[in-house]
């Protein structure tokens, strides 16, 4: 890898022509809208909460700090959270890299519509993954409620809210289809003589496996590894609602800290310190993703793929695919049915009435609440703020994806690319907080815009959309832009005949990501949420923590009504994926 | 004079302003430190087809690129009718350049990508479906538009992608290895088609290539081309019979080298190499007399002693090839090699094989400055 030293002196070699005006200058132009918004959005507020934990309070500079080193509950915080993510990418990878490698080597029926079906469960708001394994494994779930039937028990037997293992399933549930897509992809593309090759030098199906199609999967283990590392280390919702007090995560405690304590400058150093641990993943990352990266031909599915031949492994496939369904899809179909009844807890035994009820009591405003806000309206709010996102999205992560595609540029785009990721790595509870602190007074009071949610979300979705955009846009051989310059189109026709029709597809795929992500987000709207506009996730949130049966089931309402919208999207997507590799 | 001095008259009398067609002078281009073009400088006249042949790496893709507009030459100029083209766009040009992998538009089906340079001139839809149907009839694929380019055949691609840039009539077409991805038999036979495609719709034309077998087969003059520089300059027989350098020989597949030294007497001149002391007459002379090399022709050698040189050697080993077989013979410690036709009764490997030559025909040659 080329040192850091080497890297800034061929960018200060690209950036003094372009200071001087020369062709390069219109490279710099695409830069400047993505690099204003996220030094205005996502630094500077990174810097006002440093600024904060640092300048402080009246014992000075290092006191929240001393308070974090004082106070053993915190370093188990951390030590917790560091322990959790680590057993949820362990647990994730063995559930998911078997069916990357039968999504990858084999050619199964309806391989499109399982890859969709993993898929929504991630783009799932936390808080409805939260609320579906509650209505599925919770006090009031299914499984309790039919053993307590069966057993005639007055108590639920099952605890799986507010524990460990709540938190590990979900993580799995959430993230696998990372490791089916990431590395599931990669291993479709992997030229399979390779493995034939040791084959026929003698090696065995174990051997084979070890010395050579791990080895050359392992970048694409690695990346995935650690993306679900990330989501694990920087989960919100999840740990909140499913972990209960006893299993907080830095996130959760991010958020108490602010919200509950209003002790901000401790808050700010733990999202300091969060903000550092992801930082040194990512770099050991891309140190150990050049070491690993081998440069590879890859080739297109149809010559990877085979048919699944033989009963055994017909047998076995299936019935693997079926666990992962089955955990993938349960807790969805728990919270759809569970949404659809009341239930009777009776001396003789449990009685289900089927009922439209907490649907039907999201129109109501019982208790005639003079700031009421009808739950309907939130979703109203939500679907806006998810369309303003989309579009700033879209607005500033094309030229960004433009940008880091030019080849001519390419010493400065690997600079360029891992700021944009930045975002990708902090809580979103940090993105809250720093919104907070930073954009509080002129000329950037922006606390009472309603700009300030979608840009928050804009922060979010934006590495999404670049890296939606950025395989489309440098599959366009510039080949194909000279070929139409030189048939007479000018600079606009090329992109109008040209990159737009090739990166449509793309660019509906990175709108739905955004709109979806919007739709979801709730570790940074919980927090710079107005409380007269909730988004739909703020709004199941409070139903959740609310008690009573009619609350619970108006959040189970609200979550089926979030999850279909965000399935949808999803669905969208997969229809719209870009064309496999060698399509072109 | 000499073939050399000549290609430097030739290159000495280019110059923009009295010159129908493309001018290219003087043009240097480099990236980073590596000199992609050092100084060339050709002509094309209107209707001409030149053929740029040099090995992979000598600058031909770049040079087309600077003729294309796609690259700015440091220096130099490259010129229209006399006009100079310098900070011209590459859409305002009117050139038309068939890129080695055809470029073609995976998005838009064969009717779309032929018409796409004519929906940028501005052409109605009845001309444009008419002008379609007629290129599409030249190169041979008509009633093809609707299927997809996804789905053509190497040949069928290469057609399409020539039928696209022929389309709109550009002023000049600029071929970049067309053939080059096609295995042999086609591109052989295209290699044919293609010429006359061209000449039959009177298309100014360069072709770039590193297959001097191409070369001679469609163009009128050939521009010789290595590390960046202009080599040499002419029809295809011409540069086949009188190659400038010892590297255009070499390129062109003539490699029996002999060091040499020419003697002047009163008898005349003489040229003497290991296989023996050889008559030269004025034409043949390079230079001064001295240290010079011989290049001795592999179609110019009789296996026989009917010539009026003769020399032995050993046959080391017969390659065949076809219709030719080529003898690799040892003689006086050189490896030399001849090719015959395979009909012919050849001597076997170890056999000692007398061969001879007219020196008129088969010797030339250059000297030292010239390698």
């Amino acid at each position: 890898m080329r040192s850091l030293a080497a890297r800034l002196k061929s960018v200060a070699k690209h950036v003094a022509p372009m200071l001087r005006g020369d062709k390069g200058s219109r490279y710099w132009l695409l830069w400047a809208a993505p690099l204003a918004f996220l030094g205005l959005f996502y630094f500077y507020p990174l810097l006002k909460i440093t600024a904060v934990s640092f300048g402080r309070g009246q014992s000075g500079v290092v006191a929240p700090f001393v308070e974090f080193l004082a106070t053993p509950s915190l370093w188990k915080i951390l030590g917790f959270t560091i322990w959790q993510a680590a057993l949820s990418t362990g647990l994730t990878l063995l559930f998911g890299l078997p069916g990357a490698y039968l999504l990858a080597r084999y050619h199964l029926p309806g391989r499109n519509l399982i890859l969709a079906m993993t898929g929504v469960s991630f783009v799932l708001p936390t808080l409805v993954v939260a609320a579906a394994f509650n209505a599925l494994l919770g006090p009031r779930g299914w499984v309790n409620l039919l053993l307590m039937q069966l057993f005639s028990l007055n108590q639920p037997p099952l605890h799986f809210v507010n524990t460990f293992g709540a938190i590990l399933v979900a993580h799995v549930f959430y993230n696998t289809t990372i490791i089916l897509r990431v590395v599931g992809d990669f291993w479709a593309h992997l030229d399979p003589r390779l493995g034939q090759a040791a084959r026929v030098l003698g090696a065995n199906g174990w051997q084979t496996l070890r010395r050579v199609t791990l080895p050359l999967l392992a970048p694409a283990i690695v990346s995935a590894a650690l993306l679900v590392f990330i989501f694990d280390f920087t989960s919100f919702g999840v740990a909140l609602v499913l972990g209960g007090p006893r299993f907080a995560t830095l996130e959760v405690e991010i958020y108490n800290q602010t919200v509950s304590l209003f002790n901000l400058p401790l808050a700010a150093v733990l999202s300091l310190i969060q903000l550092g641990c992801t930082l040194t993943l990512m770099v050991m990352y891309t140190r150990l993703n050049a070491r690993l990266a081998r440069p590879l031909s890859l080739r297109p599915r149809a010559y990877t793929q085979h048919r699944l031949i033989g009963w055994r492994r017909q047998l076995l496939a299936w019935s693997y695919l079926a666990a992962l369904l089955g955990l993938l899809t349960l807790p969805l179909v728990g919270l759809a049915t569970r949404s659809l009844a009341r239930i009777e807890l009776l001396p003789t035994g449990i009685a289900f009435h089927p009922t439209l009820e907490y649907y039907r009591e999201l129109t109501v405003n019982r208790f005639n609440a003079l700031f009421y806000v009808s739950p309907l309206t939130s979703v109203a709010i939500s679907l806006g703020y998810a369309l303003t996102t989309v579009a700033l999205a879209l607005v500033l992560g094309l030229p960004a994806a433009w940008a880091l595609t030019n080849r001519r540029q390419a010493a400065s785009s690997q600079v360029f690319e891992p700021l944009l990721m930045l975002p990708l790595g902090t809580s979103a509870v940090t993105l809250g907080l720093g919104f907070i602190v930073a954009l509080d007074r002129p000329p950037l009071d922006l606390r009472a815009s309603p700009l300030l949610i979608p840009l928050a979300h804009t922060l979010v979705a934006f590495p999404f959309v670049v890296r939606s955009l950025t395989p489309a846009l440098s599959s366009i051989k510039p080949r194909l832009r000279q070929a139409a310059a030189l048939l007479g189109a000018n600079p606009a026709q090329v992109f109008r005949f040209i990159d737009l029709p090739l990166i449509g597809r793309a660019l509906f795929v990175a709108a739905i990501f955004a709109f979806t992500i919007s739709l979801g987000e709730f570790g940074a709207t919980a927090l710079v949420a107005r409380p007269e506009y909730p988004t739909l996730p703020v709004m199941i949130y409070r139903f959740i923590s609310q008690p009573g049966a009619m609350n619970y089931g108006k959040a189970l309402a609200l979550s089926v009504i979030l999850s279909m919208i965000t399935a949808a999207g999803m669905l969208a997507i997969e229809r719209f994926r870009i064309a496999d590799i060698g399509e072109f | 004079m000499t073939v050399h001095s000549a290609v430097e008259e030739h290159l000495s009398e280019i110059d923009c302003m009295e010159c129908k067609g493309l001018t290219v002078s003087q043009v240097y281009k480099r990236f980073g430190e590596q000199v992609a073009l050092d100084g060339i400088s050709f002509q094309v006249a209107s209707g001409e087809i030149v053929a740029v042949l040099g090995p992979s790496g000598c600058g031909k893709s770049t040079l087309l690129g600077v003729i294309a507009g796609l690259e700015k030459p440091e220096r130099g100029e490259v010129c229209w009718d006399g006009a100079s083209l310098n900070g011209v766009a590459p859409h305002r040009r009117g050139f038309g350049l068939m890129f080695q992998d055809y470029a073609l538009f995976p998005h838009q089906d064969v009717y779309e990508n032929v018409a796409f340079g004519l929906r940028m001139t501005g052409y109605s839809t009845e001309n444009m479906r008419a002008r379609v149907e007629q290129v599409l009839e030249l190169v041979g694929l008509p009633g093809f538009p609707r299927r997809d380019v996804n789905t053509l055949s190497g040949g069928e691609a290469q057609r399409i992608a020539l039928a696209r840039s022929l389309a709109p009539a550009p002023r000049l077409l600029m071929l970049d290895e067309p053939l080059g991805a096609l295995d042999r038999a086609l591109r052989e036979r295209l290699m044919l088609e293609l010429g006359e495609i061209l000449r039959n719709s009177r298309q100014t034309a360069i072709y770039v290539t590193h297959d001097q077998e191409e070369a001679f087969a469609v163009a009128d003059r050939i521009v010789l081309m290595n590390a960046g520089r202009v080599l040499q300059v002419g029809a295809p027989a011409e540069l086949y019979r009188h190659p400038a350098s010892v590297f255009a020989a070499r390129f062109l597949g003539m490699s029996n080298m002999l060091p040499g030294r020419q003697l002047s007497s009163a008898q005349g001149d003489f040229i003497e190499t290991p296989l023996g002391v050889f008559p030269l007459s004025a034409r043949q002379k390079a230079g001064q007399s001295g240290s010079c090399t011989v290049l001795l022709r592999p179609d110019a050698i009789m296996l026989n002693s009917a010539g009026a040189c003769q020399f032995q050697g050993i046959v080391q080993r017969i390659s065949f090839r076809g219709g030719n077989s080529r003898v690799f013979v040892e003689a006086n410690d050189l490896q030399l090699e001849f090719e015959f036709p395979s009909s012919m009764v050849l001597p076997a490997p170890q056999q000692i094989v007398t061969l001879s030559f007219e020196p008129e025909q088969a010797l030339q040659v250059f000297d030292v400055s010239s390698q």
